[in-house]
């Protein structure tokens, strides 16, 4: 954290790993945003935390299981409803397999 | 040079709990019709949340537990980031940092395997590759998509591609005792993914190659051949770039089963970020010690477990008792038959039809009856089969369900041991074989000729013990 | 009959009296949408005919006498990242333009099975992604009581909504502030419950160990009678908590303010707070202590790391829950890509809005390897020390006084192009969530502009009946929350 400066090849990078297509103009605007918001993040740095132990989940609830019952999913139909594409009952993609 | 194999295996198994792992729907997607077994939650919809299946997660432990792992304390999901249309929420859930149980080993013959854990996790949905109108096209179905996985990850103890093989087959037999998955290789609800580099010792250097991690084998041959495959390549092209293990340099290969080779998928390790974090849509779990040892008491007796006691108890030769315990349900069959047994002598007999050519009978406990079996078997006790005819009956009155005595009567296969009968068929046969009965006067060792021809002459109803005894007395 | 000013009591006694029939209280609040709302732009969908079908048979149950749910006749606008089946959910986000989803929230379907009547889908920041309803990927919400003015958010759309009587109550959610500050707003009272109370099954995810969902109404009252609704266990949200729901409505004059201890954090009494909303807040305060209460000075320390914790945390937790927005099982996707990798970067790039990406980035950054230990980690680590703060300082007092929001709305675009600015807005409110805790905002004023102030009232966890009885009880001798907006 000790470096704020994102460069704009870590930004392709970034945002090829969370697969959102950035224009230039938004790559300009977002870099400087980008690095004011880390230098801000920074004040973290400042703090003491080496005995303390992270908090995950705000609520201290644990062991939350089901027991192992089928109960009714979504007809073919229903599933299907929201999808923009269907093939045959499937969902569909542009082919995955590399050429 | 010398070069030893340095193979480490990851194993995934699919539960066969009656639902999903994060939601109710039911679990199974064999020859199902697609996206009929699905809900919100395992078609990341927006707004659906997942609640764990209690049942998978005590298999886990259990699993775990029967290899020889420690369950940690406590436990908690994470969620695994990468992109992929069969993996619907963008995400995994998975355990990477406190999985239910970790540290075990395993027996392979003498070696010991550590295993390093086995945790919980998901699977993905399933695809199907089409071209329509010149364009490639994928289909997804999530039927499988959220089915319970344990992923079994061994430390890198496996030196060559049989032992490989063999750790597998153990893995896959205590799966099967346990009755938590098919644990079938070829079905999917088994899969394996080697991880694979060489340490070559070359005068007093010693080098390491590049990991390669192997994916899409689908079956126990392609295991072997992959490996085997993998080490031949590796050896290869160490020699021609020297190239070593780095960090950055661990590559992804895919198995060709038609071209028998793997091929390269993924170039760098570095390229795959999956950015894990703890799951905040789940608490942490806690097994109490008393929970983990409620679901210890539940794991029935293991193979090697079994093993031992047939040996000491039957009198079984390691042998045969590896061969019934191989499968847990051919030896429940075993088990269910020898219940009405009296004595170590009788089960032995019965082992050795039971282990003989009847094993390629599609052996179902609800077909096979323990009394035929204990008729056969005295029958032999009593001379009245000899283990020839035996086998033979036993297997026809398994495929038929007929009294075994019966079928020996009609084909003829009851013995003979009235010695007047005996003596006059011998006494045919030594008037027929002159030379042959030269032969023996000169080496008695040659009996076995004669005793032949008297079985034949009774169409194998002979007792051949008593065949033999009268032959040297009419001889003498 | 001008059913505006009335509460869902007052409302429902019309009703039961038979005075006025289901029907009709729809038809007002329909009305009254189409003339105000085109100048408010809450609503991005009016469920006009699925309203009217349920006063329908509302009244044919009223009629024939049988029983009727708790909410009968009780109006609501439903923030558009609730699904609601069959009703377009788009989350104020292009991505899910069209989206007419086949399930529907719990929280929500709880309020429908009690007869509430649905009248809208609200605006919001796309996702509940910032803090004044601009991020919206489809208008703006104007600010009722000044039409130039943001009504804060992401909840904007659900806080105009009751401000300028379009409904009776709204739900939002409340992840940094989301329900506080737009509350303040727009002079509304809302309620961010206990994280666990109410179930966030059925509402877009935004950060998965925060969001709470909870309502806005035009008082303590009929806050208290909708949560006791909404609250409590459900199977299909694991974090929801397994307890009996006190009855709010019963408890509302239950605490005792004669030596209740108050205690006002100095933090939230000192920058960034602009001058007007702290002196308004402690006349507040003051209030309480002429009722006998006591006013403790108390330190949160930790207050000021609040925003960097949640600036973390947040967008690493949205950048996985945002994965799912990929267009292949429902929402927009794009044609004609050469492969699947640029499928998912063309229609993800394409369809959601700037601080959707904004966050997404940085969020992947935050958990990317090499960064995790300094961001995810770090904050994760802070958040136990701002949580124990919290638990330690309601220890030696009976519950927190603070102000909301620094300041009362500001212009339309005065921060849309400074997200740091925006995101510093939240100074107030995050640490509540960050922590986990129950805060009810309710109005104590107005500035020299005639803008609302609301403050907040903190208690610990699960004491919902506590604060809201605090503030039910100032708003008994109070009557800032019935001061509406000029329409
Ligand atoms: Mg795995
Ligand atoms: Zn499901």
């Amino acid at each position: 954290m000790s470096s704020n400066k994102i460069t704009r090849e870590e930004l392709d990078h970034i945002s090829k790993l969370a697969r959102i297509e950035l224009s230039d103009q938004e790559k300009t605007t977002f870099l400087p945003q980008l690095e004011s918001i880390l230098e801000y993040l920074d004040i973290l740095n400042q703090v003491k935390t080496d005995n303390i132990t992270p908090t995950y989940q705000v609520n201290d609830q644990k062991n939350v299981l089901r027991q192992d019952i089928v109960k009714e999913s979504f007809s073919q139909k229903e599933a299907l409803s929201t999808a923009p594409k269907t093939q045959d009952a499937y969902f569909v993609v542009p082919g995955t397999i590399k050429k | 040079m010398k070069i030893t194999p340095i193979i480490g295996l990851e194993v995934h198994v699919e539960l066969k709990t009656k639902s999903k792992m994060f939601c109710s729907c039911d679990a199974e997607h064999f020859h199902v019709d697609p996206n009929t077994h699905t809900c919100p939650t395992c078609l990341g919809l927006p707004g659906a949340l997942p609640v764990p299946n209690k049942t998978a997660c005590e298999w886990c432990i259990k699993l775990g537990l029967a290899l020889g792992c420690t369950p940690n304390e406590s436990s908690f999901f994470e969620r695994k980031n990468y992109f992929y249309p069969d993996l619907a929420k963008g995400y995994q859930l998975t355990q990477y940092e406190k999985p239910f149980v970790i540290n075990g080993k395993i027996k392979i013959g003498d070696q010991e395997i550590r295993i390093n854990r086995a945790h919980m996790e998901e699977d993905t949905g399933k695809s199907v590759h089409i071209i329509k109108n010149n364009e490639e096209l994928t289909l997804i179905d999530y039927n499988r998509c959220g089915v319970p996985l344990v992923e079994i990850v061994s430390e890198p103890d496996l030196t060559s591609a049989q032992m490989a093989k063999d750790y597998l087959l153990k893995i896959q037999q205590i799966i099967r005792y346990l009755g938590i998955s098919d644990a079938d290789i070829e079905k999917g609800s088994m899969r394996c993914e080697p991880t694979i580099n060489l340490k070559i010792e070359d005068g007093d250097q010693t080098f390491y190659t590049p990991l390669a991690e192997i994916k899409n084998v689908a079956s126990l041959t392609g295991v072997l051949n992959a490996v085997d495959y993998e080490i031949n390549r590796q050896t290869e092209e160490f020699q021609k770039t020297k190239e070593t293990k780095s960090k950055t340099n661990k590559t992804t290969r895919g198995w060709d089963a038609q071209k028998n080779q793997t091929f390269l998928q993924r170039e760098k390790e570095g390229s795959s970020d999956y950015r894990y974090f703890p799951e905040p849509d789940i608490p942490h779990i806690e097994f109490t010690k008393a929970e983990i040892e409620a679901i210890r008491a539940t794991i029935s007796e293991l193979p090697d477990e079994k093993i031992a006691r047939y040996k000491t108890d039957f009198g079984l030769s390691d042998y045969d008792a590896n061969l019934i315990a191989q499968d847990i349900q051919l030896a429940q069959v075993f088990e269910h038959v020898i219940e009405i047994f009296k004595n170590k002598e009788d089960i032995k007999l019965f082992v050795n039809l039971f282990n003989g050519e009847f094993r390629n009978e599609d052996i179902n406990i609800d077909k096979i009856k323990p009394e035929n079996c204990l008729k056969i078997v005295t029958a032999q006790n009593e001379s009245l089969l000899s283990s020839t005819s035996a086998k033979i009956v036993f297997t026809e009155s398994y495929r038929t369900g007929e009294d075994p005595i019966e079928i020996a009567k009609k084909q003829g296969l009851i013995q003979v041991s009235d010695s007047s009968q005996i003596e006059k068929i011998a006494k045919e046969v030594i008037d027929n074989n002159p030379k042959a009965v030269q032969d023996y006067l000169k080496n008695p060792n040659s009996v076995g000729f004669l005793v032949g021809q008297l079985m034949k002459a009774s169409n194998g109803s002979a007792n051949p013990q008593l065949a033999k005894e009268i032959l040297e007395k009419l001889l003498k | 009959m001008d059913l505006k000013s009335l509460t869902i009591k007052q409302i429902q006694e019309l009703l039961f009296s038979k005075k006025i029939t289901a029907t009709q209280i729809v038809n007002f609040y329909l009305n009254r949408i189409s003339e105000i709302d085109p100048k408010i732009k809450a609503f991005i969908t009016i469920t006009d005919k699925v309203a009217l079908k349920q006063a329908e048979i509302l009244d044919a149950k009223i009629k024939k006498g049988e029983s009727v749910g708790k909410l009968a006749g009780a109006v609501m606008a439903v923030k558009d990242i609730f699904l609601t089946k069959d009703i377009q959910t788009t989350s104020s986000s292009q991505v899910l333009n069209g989206y007419i989803p086949q399930y529907s929230s719990t929280i929500y379907q709880k309020l429908i099975d009690q007869d509430a009547i649905i009248i809208g889908k609200t605006n919001t920041d796309p996702f509940a992604f910032g803090g004044s309803t601009e991020n919206s990927g489809y208008f703006t919400t104007k600010n009722p009581w000044n039409l130039s003015k943001v009504p804060g958010g992401s909840s904007g759309g659900s806080a105009a909504a009751v401000a300028a009587d379009l409904c009776q109550f709204a739900l939002g959610t409340d992840t940094g502030g989301s329900i506080r500050q737009p509350a303040s707003m727009c002079g509304v009272s809302g309620l961010k419950t206990t994280y666990g109370l109410n179930s966030r099954f059925g509402i877009t995810a935004m950060a998965s160990s925060f969001d709470c969902p909870g309502v806005f109404a035009k008082n303590i009252e009929d806050l208290a009678l909708v949560t006791q609704i909404t609250a409590g266990l459900d199977e299909k949200d694991a974090t929801t908590v397994d307890l009996s729901v006190p009855d709010y409505s019963k408890l509302l004059e239950s605490v005792d303010l004669k030596g209740l201890k108050i205690g006002l954090p100095k933090e939230y009494f000192s920058d960034p707070i602009n001058p007007e909303v702290k002196e308004k807040v402690m006349t507040a305060a003051k209030e309480f202590e002429k009722r006998g209460a006591i006013l403790v000075d108390i330190s949160l320390p930790s207050t000021n790391l609040g925003i960097a914790v949640y600036y973390v945390l947040v967008p690493s937790e949205i950048s996985a829950n945002m994965a799912r927005y990929d267009g292949i099982r429902f929402g927009q996707n794009t044609t004609d890509n050469k492969d699947i990798t640029s499928y998912y970067m063309n229609t993800r790039g394409k369809y959601m809005e700037a601080e959707v990406k904004r966050r997404i980035i940085i969020g992947t950054y935050a958990l990317s390897s090499g960064y995790y230990d300094a961001y995810y980690t770090k904050a994760s680590k802070v958040r136990t020390l701002i949580k124990k703060e919290f638990t330690e300082a309601l220890k030696n007092v009976d519950i927190i006084l603070a102000p909301v929001s620094p300041t009362t709305a500001w212009d339309i675009g005065a921060k849309s192009n400074d997200p740091l600015q925006m995101y510093l807005s939240d100074a107030f409110t995050v640490c509540v969530n960050v922590a986990g805790i129950p805060s009810v905002a309710l109005p104590c004023a107005f500035d020299s502009q005639k803008l609302p102030i609301d403050f907040q009232l903190i208690g610990n966890f699960f004491e919902e009946s506590k604060i809201l009885s605090v503030a039910h009880q100032y708003q008994q001798f109070t009557s800032f929350h019935k001061e509406e907006p000029k329409l």
